[in-house]
């Protein structure tokens, strides 16, 4: 019997918000069942007795784990997220993530935007010319950027575009007249500061979901519907737009909902490399720092953006595919 | 499957408006507060590069070393470090030992300066020295961590008066009066106290953010500074035009933060930054660049830092550590044969490529006096014979796996007998974890098997200062007075500043006498005793003294001076005031403009024709002023096109000398040439001679270039014109027709790079006149701007919307092809 859509819709949605728990709760026991002591982290060795009471009030380690639990819950319920005790110390760590948070989906966005839809058009056009010039082309091309080291490309890039357009920034997110400029002079700096990471990121990725798109098309294209479509009189593209790619996008749409991780984790070694300042070094940088309420923050950050993206993704193959229906 | 395609057209179109859509919300959320400062046009600016972004705006909180130059630029101490890191005026105007304190060197008086004033206007007292001193001894001392060496002997302070402080020192184990000798060194940034009263001393020591730092120093922050510093992306200061020893000679100074050191150095190259504290890996590329471009402004520095930086393998001499870690490692002999065969010349030709000096103590020879090095019977050379009698001597045997075991009856041995020690090494330091690798296969060689445990800093810091661990590898660095150095070591530093939990009751009375002691020979003695028992002792095996690498742009900045000669001109200098701020002058980027003031000649009482052409490199407006040379001159601004014609009347038949000065709003060049003029009925000389560039602003070597030869004759005679170019290649010769105007030819002509005379020899059948021209020629093309590369980067958008728009439109246009099924 078909599902009804609002019925999928909210039996979905209540999977995402009993996973956001659960990896809520995960997360509140991780850092308190690691090797390292949330106490010794959390408070300076050099403090003196009546300092160290004081942080751990603050903290609220003299609390029952019961009691932290409930005020951690709470706190993020009201999107309190803490202060940073390592990367920006003393910071809030919602200020932080205000500041990270627009440069990687500036980046890391809109890359993943474009390599979706470049890489359907490629994965789409070498599968349709399977095995013609375009396809070997287009196949090399595929696996040789998937393959390269993703660092490997930006270097390269960074000292080419710098060597041969000596005023292109070569770090950072944007300039030092930034906040001077009007909104246009501000989408110009951007996009100046965004270009060279955003292509170094996207070209691997446009080479994976060729890939999958290119594979899951060529399987779709040897289904028998393609001859009965043809045989009721459909020619070339209209088999390929009507028929072949909604069934093909199928995997893609999967692919890319998984991809979305990526989005607020960034690419590490990209902004690395860029100076840019995305999620991808703050978890990086957290990380080595220890600095629990930031690594708390963005590895919940990630969760919820991949469980949205996944959600996103089962209402669209609700649409897509009629079998999720029964 | 209509109702599909219509959906995945339909979310095609959404998608679309999405992207558009959320680039808008983005930028939405992205920092758009105007800043309402001057505009940065114009602003002459010092950047810096550094590793790294700066981990505390709270100078009670930061721990690395950018941070610590930071608070360097924006606060004050009361006595900064002068360039040979010797004491230097600051807050403190004057100071001396108060005479008749008991005992004599208990108290100190600092006299201070009457100009400072905080960045937000507050005027600067003494109660401001009193608080920031109180803030941090007393109750306070052991929460306020981060200037303990000094604060460790201070018992309070006092205002004299609003401009004269007395600080008092006291033994801190008696809590009587005592001598301090480090008072003219005494390296704390003196907060404000209207602002830091109000932060709880918890807060102050280890959360307060200090979102809007307020000092007395040389540089402000800016309103942004916190939005900054969250980003990591640069932190941008402004000069403090009311600083109490005078202004810089800049506006602005940032620091830009690389998190590649590739970029950094690529950034040095072409001039986005001016100067680049880069690591020795960094540095070496850039003098393998260097070599291959000689004629690069960027000058260079690699030499032991200011701070004393030191690499330091530490040895764990905790005894009641956890029961996982060897004990056999605290075993004198262990200890020595580690230090034996520790080859510290490959380690710093190797690992730091050079870029280091072998270390014995935690003070390096910067130090100067200061400093002790041991001599011939006391050093221990590197030999790993040594190292194995000395295990033999101490009744270590060797396994059949090549790993020694102590004897039975060995004092130090706990729950492991064999030397099975763990290092434990920052991983993201690449030098140490080459370091420690190195290790575990020397020290392989004597019977030890090492395991290095790669660690993240946090954990890093969290086992060290644990006490459990055998081995970690660590680094140091110290200020001008040995006194915070060699506390490192005492038994005071044990809980929360000593890593490898080293007391020595020797050290401490020589400590304790070297910071008590008034005689500067005495007090030298102490302190090389100190620096002795670290070595001797080889708690810390210090292996180098890394180089501080740098490089600058000494065609934006005049003023770097000699940072070998002047240790405290380098950038390492973060004990406020750095001379090197005040003596770096802009150099202006303006160039003059290029003016060819052409030959006039004529008749006199008729117009002469006088011409001149004027270029500016920069392309701004230019005016000029002309002086005929008969007593009359004229003003006005040069056409568009540089070209300059205006028409005189002489009077008299003579040669006038005239003089024409071109200026840009910045800069101006003057230049000379001469009207000849004659008598009605005589010959006029050819004039209004000239060769110029077509295109100034294109004009570099091995690219052919138009050039544009001219010349009039009053009379009208036919002229022949020679051209001879002065790099050896074949002359242009070229008729002009009988005209009384000025005529041009046009000739194609390629330099290669270098100064050429140009040679111009016009004949005009009674008169040959001849005329130079200097032109230079540079190497490299001139930098494009960011224009051409937007223009670029437009054009490809705009076609592929042309191919997304044709393809849209032409959807359905493919139908006839084929469907290839399998």
């Amino acid at each position: 019997m078909a599902q009804n859509f609002s019925r999928y819709f909210f039996k979905r949605l209540l999977y995402v918000l009993i996973t956001i728990y659960f990896i809520l709760t995960f997360n509140f026991f991780l850092f308190r069942v690691m090797p390292a002591d949330v106490e010794d982290i959390l408070i300076p060795k050099g403090a003196d007795e009546a300092t160290k009471e004081a942080l751990r009030e603050y903290y609220g380690l003299d609390r029952s784990y019961l009691e932290q639990y409930v005020d951690y819950l709470g706190g993020f319920l009201h999107g309190e997220l803490g202060k940073s005790i390592s990367v920006r110390v003393g910071a809030e760590v919602t200020e932080v993530l205000a500041v990270y948070v627009p440069n990687t989906l500036l980046l890391v966005g809109f890359g993943t935007i474009l390599a979706v839809f470049v890489g359907v058009v490629l994965g789409r056009e070498t599968a349709w010319r399977r095995g013609k010039l375009a396809d070997r082309i287009g196949s090399s091309f595929f696996i040789v950027f998937y393959c390269m080291p993703t660092f490997l490309f930006a270097l390269v890039m960074l000292m080419l575009v710098t060597h041969y357009f000596p005023s292109w920034p070569a770090r950072g997110t944007f300039s030092d007249d930034y906040y001077d400029l009007d909104l246009f002079g501000k989408i110009i700096d951007r996009i100046q500061y965004m270009l060279l990471p955003m292509f170094a990121l996207v070209i691997e990725t446009i080479a994976a979901f060729s890939i999958v798109t290119r594979s899951s098309l060529i399987d779709v294209l040897t289904e028998d519907y393609m001859v009965t479509a043809v045989a009721k009189g459909l020619r070339g593209r209209q088999v390929l737009r009507a028929h072949a790619m909604p069934n093909a996008m199928l995997p893609v749409v999967t692919t890319v909902a998984i991809n979305v991780g990526w989005v607020l984790s960034g690419s590490i070694m990209i902004e690395i490399i860029f100076s840019y300042q995305g999620l991808g070094y703050l978890t990086w940088d957290a990380v080595w720092g220890q600095d629990y309420p930031v690594m708390q923050a963005v590895f919940m950050l990630e969760t919820v953006a991949v469980l949205f993206a996944n959600f996103i993704a089962d209402m669209m193959l609700f649409k897509l595919d009629p079998r999720v229906k029964v | 499957m209509n109702n599909l395609a219509s959906v995945w057209g339909r979310a095609r179109g959404v998608a679309i408006a999405a992207i558009v859509l959320s680039f808008l919300m983005v930028l939405s959320a992205v920092p758009m507060r105007p800043f309402s400062d001057a505009a940065a046009a114009g602003q002459t600016t010092l950047r810096i590069g550094m590793m790294e972004p700066i981990d505390s705006l709270n100078p009670q909180i930061g721990i690395n070393d950018n941070a610590y130059v930071f608070y360097g630029l924006v606060y004050d101490f009361l006595i900064s470090v002068n360039d040979d890191l010797g004491p230097k005026a600051n807050l403190a105007e004057s100071w001396y030992r108060v005479p008749d304190a008991v005992p004599y060197g208990s108290v100190w008086q600092y006299n201070l300066t009457h100009g400072a004033k905080w960045h937000d206007g507050e005027p600067f007292t003494a109660a401001d020295v009193v608080f920031t001193v109180s803030y941090q001894t007393g109750v306070n001392w052991s929460t306020m961590w981060a200037y303990q060496p000094y604060t460790l002997l201070i018992d309070y302070a006092e205002a004299v008066d609003p401009h004269t402080v007395r600080i008092h020192f006291m033994n801190p184990d008696t809590g009587l009066p005592t001598v301090c000798t480090f008072g003219d060194s005494l390296m704390i940034p003196i907060l404000p106290e209207h602002i830091w009263k109000k932060i709880p001393v918890a807060q102050g020591a280890f959360s307060y953010a200090n979102p809007d730092p307020v000092g007395t120093g040389p540089f402000m922050c800016t309103e942004r500074i916190y939005d900054e510093f969250l980003s990591g992306n640069r932190i941008t200061l402004v000069r403090n035009p009311d600083y109490h020893l005078g202004p810089v000679k800049f506006d602005r100074l940032i620091l830009e933060f690389y998190l590649e050191a590739t970029a950094m150095v690529i950034d040095l190259q072409r001039g986005a930054i001016d100067l680049a504290a880069l690591t020795a890996p960094s540095y070496d590329n850039l003098l393998d660049w260097l070599e291959s471009h000689p004629s690069a402004p960027i000058g260079t520095y690699a030499g032991l830092t200011c701070t004393s930086y030191s690499i330091d393998i530490g040895t764990c001499m905790k005894y009641n550590s956890d029961p996982d870690y060897n004990t056999l490692r605290m075993d004198p002999a262990v200890m020595e044969a580690m230090a034996l065969a520790t080859d510290k010349e490959f380690i710093r030709d190797n690992i730091y490529m050079g870029f280091a000096e072998v270390g014995y103590s935690l003070m390096s020879p910067i130090y100067g006096g200061l400093y002790w090095e041991p001599n011939a019977t006391e050093r221990y050379d590197y030999s790993i014979e040594e190292a194995n009698l000395i295990l033999d001597a101490a009744g270590y045997t060797v396994d059949s796996d090549g790993i020694r075991r102590c004897a039975p009856d060995n004092p130090y041995k706990g729950f492991k007998d064999r030397l099975e020690l763990k290092i434990l090494v920052e991983i993201e330091l690449p030098e140490d974890v080459a370091t420690a690798k190195f290790l575990k296969d020397e020290w392989r060689e004597i019977g030890i098997d090492l395991e290095v445990d790669l660690v993240d800093a946090g954990t890093w810091n969290n086992v060290v200062y644990g006490g459990n661990y055998d081995l970690c590898i660590s680094y140091w660095s110290g200020d001008p007075d040995p006194n915070y150095i060699i506390y490192t070591q005492t038994q005071k530093a044990l809980e929360g500043w000593s890593e490898n939990w080293y007391y020595s009751e020797e050290y401490d009375e020589n400590y304790t006498k070297s910071v008590l002691e008034l005689s500067i020979a005495s007090r030298i003695q102490y302190v090389k005793n100190c620096e002795k028992h670290t070595y001797e002792d080889k708690a810390w095996i210090v292996t180098v003294y890394p180089y501080g690498c740098y490089g600058w742009r000494e065609d934006h900045f005049t003023g770097w001076g000699d940072w070998g000669l002047d240790p405290g001109r380098q950038l390492a200098n973060f004990w406020s005031a750095n001379q090197l701020f005040f003596d770096l002058e802009p150099i202006s980027t303006n160039e003059p403009p290029s003016v060819l003031f052409d030959l006039a000649a004529g008749v006199n009482g008729t117009a002469v024709q006088v011409t001149a052409w004027a270029w500016d490199p920069e392309g701004e407006a230019m005016t000029y002023y002309l002086d005929y040379g008969d007593g009359t001159n004229l003003t006005g601004d040069i056409p568009e096109d540089g070209e300059l014609s205006l028409s005189h009347t002489y009077t008299r038949a003579t040669t006038f000398m005239m003089n024409l000065t071109v200026s840009d709003p910045t800069t101006g060049v003057s230049t000379e040439s001469y009207a000849v003029i004659v008598e009605d009925g005589t010959n006029v000389p050819p004039s209004n001679i000239r060769i110029r560039p077509s295109d100034m602003s294109k004009l570099w070597a091995d690219e052919e270039m138009d050039y544009l030869v001219t010349a009039k004759d009053v009379d009208g005679d036919p002229l022949s014109v020679d051209v001879c170019w002065d790099d050896g290649s074949d002359n242009y010769s070229v008729g002009l027709s009988s005209t009384s105007s000025i005529q041009t030819s046009e000739v194609a002509h390629t330099y290669g790079m270098g100064e050429f005379a140009i040679n111009v020899t016009v004949d005009d059948g009674t008169y040959e006149v001849t005329l130079w021209f200097v032109l230079s020629v540079s190497d490299e093309k001139p930098a494009g701007t960011n224009w051409l590369i937007i223009v670029v980067a437009g054009g490809a958008v705009a076609a592929a919307a042309v191919v997304g728009l044709m393809l849209w439109k032409r959807r359905g246009a493919k139908e006839e092809e084929d469907v290839r099924l399998p």
